[in-house]
């Protein structure tokens, strides 16, 4: 540390300051210490490079208009290397931009609240619930906090268009929005929001729901906003919403990156004050700067002690569940999800313009080489270092700024696309090119810059004169091992990337590979909710539904589900098996109608239970094989019987394990149940077109009034690929580098090749001459190139042995060294680099002997 | 030598201000004059800029500096404790002078 202050800051000043530092260390400890030199020698790092950008830009001749001419001709008379070096960067621009893009919300930008590192979330213990009593009294036991109610996220309803979403919401408590520090962009609760009406409920919306639903009135608080469904976060029917604000465009719900569409004010009577399941609440709290987190969970855990928190549905063994309180920071809460997926798609992207910088400085070398008799003889004629860097300068920006602008073109359908198959992955802030963004890709295009004009620099000749009077008509054994360096560089940076790459896209291959157990083709499935009545009402109006759908003459069979179908998580019972203790880790699946036949499954033992049986036998059950194998191993399970609570239930069949929730779902086997209660699913196989069919399905379920509404309706090709859009999110962002790499480093090669080729045109002229032959040549060229590729390959292997383990997150039954994946990237990159080399290698090996004697 | 008060940055007058007051109890050199600015600014300051600050003081003949005998406490390096020189001290009365005459300008608003 002392030699790097002294480097930095000269002797004098760094000898002091290391006497003071080792001194105040007997006081402060060793932490202090450590931390304070890292502080100084950063302090005076950065001091340093300012002085440094500082002289460079006053003593670099950028020169005038003139020379900047001159430059731009120059360039126009190399169009290969100038549309190679503006083709990487573009390429590479935006592919960055877009990644920056997409990331920054996460990594970069400061949460949307002021002072967002004092906000936390608490939940009572024992995953309860608080009441708006238990939330006044931890308030209570801490008065220098600011405390406010939050609820959970929930089904609000849906809209009613041709297309139905889903509409979400939540419920906050008084104070919430000052609390976070958040300002309605319009509108805002009031006090009586917070009294319980027998009307209309008052809503802030989103922003988004603002502007796609509500087409951005600006007028629009007090207007009413009508739901299919509405619903409050009790499930209880409501009349129907008012508007009473909007929130701002980058609000973030607290507890979720997703934010919900609507936002209720927990309004809460006198005898609900004590009521945990009226609120299902947390608390959303500020702590002030001084008062450490972990004294506040103390003191709010000394409260929730005296406030009897009991869950009786918890099973101790399996679920891990705190008897304390539970604290969050609301930053980790929402970021942590995330963070790392991203840090490994930003380090890919810094890869990637890494590559790019070696590829275009080794470019630029070798253009440089061509003209170094040039440049030779403006060193001899007095040019000094400084002018030929300006003449560097003036020669690489133009093309740095035209990929660039390129790039930051091409990232604009980049983001669309990448944001159509994000998914359920969201994010905190719109990917969008805004000035952050823009600032990013002119930083990068700046090192881009400095770096191509550093190593031009330096790669000067030193003896101008020498060079200038015409021995640099060879290429130096010297050199050529740098050039070749640099081609190894680029492909060790490039396997990595494709490594990765391959590894990401062959498990989303390989996920699309697996049988759901179920023939998804002609099948759709439409969500529906029955709104108000009693259950019998709605049983009564659902099988109207179902009657009404099975009389479509397209309609070849309609089955029902209780619980949603191909959507993330499942239903928890608690099975009693004759071989041994309660588990609930089998999925219930509750089913009506002509489940089996409209799904296509078959089955292995027994006979499928038709319609009019579910209807009819409560008691029946169907096993998948993984269940049947597990409980009555080396036993046909037919006849066998099993509880489900208390119920006694018998097996009829067992049929084929199925993917139920996604083609990536390593669920533990299936149980299906007859379900009498009213579905929330219709599952309708078609005769013939399903998209058809989907339209006239949703119309058919929406002449049934108001009331009842479609919350989704898909075809279940659709819902299977939706379910996999995380896995094909990220398989589209490390295969786009993989691909981008390659094409790099072909391109790369290439026009390396192709360069220093055209410099050893008379050393192929004299060996032509002496007998050599075309292939031959062809030949020593291409075993040149190489050995620098297999040498690249042996580093990149190695790099990538050890990289590898960041995606390992992002597999499906893949191991991170699955030989397959690493065999074929290896081929691939070898044959990427050998077609690179190929033709600059076929074209020296044609040139006639003459005229390449006469060369220079 | 500068008694200019132009030439002195705000930051520079509180360093030497520093100086002049970590002088006044014993030794003035970087922790002492360290001290003396956070404590008696209440503002957040990095340590490089005070040892950037010192040095370039000591340059412009504004601070004089004189090595104390190394010691084992400090690993055997040796103390650089600074003075405040004439001009500088010129130049800061020169400043609190206009600073004062500019508050008495404002009359009964300054308070």
């Amino acid at each position: 540390m002392t030699s790097m202050l002294r480097w930095l800051a000269g002797d004098a000043l760094a000898e002091s300051i290391a006497g003071d530092l080792k001194e105040e260390r007997q006081r402060r400890g060793t932490f202090w210490f450590w931390r304070s030199s890292l502080a100084l020698v950063i302090f005076f790092l950065a001091r340093r490079l300012r002085d440094v950008a500082h002289d460079l830009v006053r003593g670099l001749p950028l020169g005038g208009g003139r020379e900047w001419r001159q430059s731009i001709r120059s360039l126009r008379r190399t169009p290969w290397y100038s549309l190679t070096v503006i083709g990487v960067i573009a390429l590479t621009m935006t592919l960055a931009t877009t990644v920056f893009a997409i990331v920054d919300g996460v990594l970069f930008k400061p949460l949307p609240y002021p002072r967002a590192q004092q906000l936390f979330v608490i939940s009572a213990p024992n995953r309860m619930a608080a009441s708006s009593r238990d939330v006044a009294a931890w308030a209570a036991a801490l008065p220098d906090t600011q405390m406010a109610m939050l609820g959970p996220i929930f089904g609000a309803g849906s809209t009613n268009e041709d297309q139905p979403v889903g509409v979400t919401g939540t419920v906050v408590g008084p104070g919430f929005f000052e609390v976070l520090g958040v300002r309605p962009l319009i509108g805002g609760f009031a006090p009586e929001h917070f009294v319980p009406t027998a009307g209309r409920v008052p809503v802030m919306v989103s922003y988004r729901f603002w502007r796609r639903v509500l087409g951005g009135d600006t007028a629009i608080v007090g207007k009413p906003l009508d739901l299919l469904g509405a619903t409050d976060n009790q499930m209880r029917r409501l009349p129907g919403f008012r508007v009473a604000g909007v929130l701002p465009a980058d609000f973030a719900f607290p507890v979720s990156i997703e934010t919900p569409d609507v936002v209720l004010p927990l309004a809460l009577g006198p005898e609900q004050l004590g009521d945990r399941n009226a609120s299902s609440a947390a608390a959303l709290v500020r702590i002030p700067d001084g008062l450490p987190a972990e004294r506040v969970r103390e003191r709010i855990d000394a409260v929730a002690r005296t406030q009897a928190f009991r869950n009786d549905n918890i099973d101790p063994e399996h679920d891990a569940v705190s008897a304390n309180v539970s604290m969050y920071q609301v930053a980790t809460l929402l970021t942590a999800n995330t963070t790392s997926s991203f840090t490994t798609a930003f380090v890919a992207a810094a890869v990637l313009v890494l590559i790019a910088v070696v590829n275009i400085s080794s470019l630029a070398l070798a253009r440089a080489r061509q003209r170094r008799a040039d440049l030779a003889l403006r060193q001899a004629l007095g040019a000094n270092r400084w002018q030929l860097a300006g003449l560097n300068v003036r020669e690489t920006a133009p093309l740095i700024v035209i990929g660039a602008g390129l790039g930051l073109l091409g990232a604009r359908p980049m983001i669309v696309a990448v944001t159509s198959v994000i998914g359920r992955i969201a994010l905190l802030k719109t990917p969008s090119i805004d000035a952050r963004v823009a600032g990013f890709s002119a930083i990068t295009c700046l090192m881009q810059l400095l770096v191509v004009v550093t190593t031009l620099t330096r790669a000067l000749p030193a003896n101008g004169i020498a060079e200038a009077v015409g021995r640099g008509a060879s290429v130096t054994g010297r050199r050529r091992w740098f050039s070749l360096s640099l081609v190894s560089l680029q492909v060790a940076l490039t396997m990595v990337l494709a490594i990765g790459g391959a590894l990401v896209t062959g498990s989303l291959w390989w996920a699309w590979q697996q049988d759901p157990g179920i023939d998804p083709d002609r099948v759709v499935a439409v969500n529906v909710t029955m709104g108000a009545g009693s259950a019998a009402d709605r049983q009564t109006r659902m099988r109207a539904i179902v009657d009404r759908v099975q009389s479509t003459p397209d309609v070849e069979s309609v089955a029902t589900v209780g619980f949603k179908f191909l959507s993330p998580g499942h239903l928890y019972y608690t099975f009693t098996w004759p071989d041994g203790a309660p588990t609930i880790r089998e999925e219930p699946v509750l089913i009506g109608g002509d489940f089996f036949d409209t799904v296509g499954v078959r089955a292995l033992e027994g006979r499928l239970p038709s319609a009019a049986d579910l209807a009819r036998d409560a008691d029946l059950a169907v096993l998948s094989a993984r269940v049947a194998r597990k409980h009555w191993p080396g036993q046909r399970a037919i006849g066998q019987t099993f509880r489900v609570e208390s119920q006694i239930l018998h097996v009829m069949a067992v049929v084929p394990d199925t993917r139920l929730s996604s083609l990536d779902d390593t669920s533990y086997g299936q149980v299906y149940l007859p379900f009498r209660g009213v579905p929330a699913v219709l599952l309708v196989k078609a005769r013939a077109n399903p998209d058809r069919l989907l339209r006239s399905i949703v119309s058919d379920v929406r002449s049934f009034g108001p009331t009842v509404g479609v919350t989704r309706a898909v075809s279940l090709r659709d819902a299977y690929g939706r379910a996999l859009q995380p896995r094909t999110f990220y398989a589209w962002f490390f295969g786009g580098f993989a691909a981008c790499a390659l094409v790099i480093v072909s391109v790369g090669i290439l026009g390396l090749l192709a360069m220093t080729s055209a410099m050893r045109t008379r050393e192929m002229g004299i060996r032509l001459a002496l007998g050599a032959t075309a292939d031959g040549l062809i030949g020593l060229l291409l075993r040149e190139q190489l050995r620098a590729v297999i040498v690249g390959l042996v580093i990149g292997a190695l790099l990538a042995a050890w990289a590898v383990r960041f995606v390992k997150a992002y597999l499906y039954e893949f191991t991170i060294y699955d030989a397959r994946i690493w065999a074929m990237t290896i081929v691939t990159i070898l044959a990427t680099a050998t077609l690179g080399a190929m033709l600059p290698s076929w074209r020296a090996s044609r040139v006639d002997p003459v005229t390449a004697l006469r060369t220079e | 030598m500068p008694s200019d008060v132009s030439s002195l940055g705000e930051f520079e007058q509180m360093v030497l201000l520093a100086v002049l007051c970590a002088g006044k109890e014993g030794d003035a050199y970087g922790i002492t004059v360290y001290d003396e600015l956070t404590a008696r600014t209440k503002r957040r300051i990095a340590r490089g800029a005070v040892y950037m600050t010192l040095d370039r003081l000591e340059k412009k003949g504004l601070l004089s500096s004189f090595q104390t005998e190394p010691t084992a406490e400090r690993g055997g390096r040796a103390k650089r404790c600074y003075r405040v020189t004439k001009p500088a001290m010129a130049a800061l009365r020169e400043s609190r002078r206009a600073l004062l005459n500019l508050w008495e300008g404002l009359g009964a608003k300054a308070e």
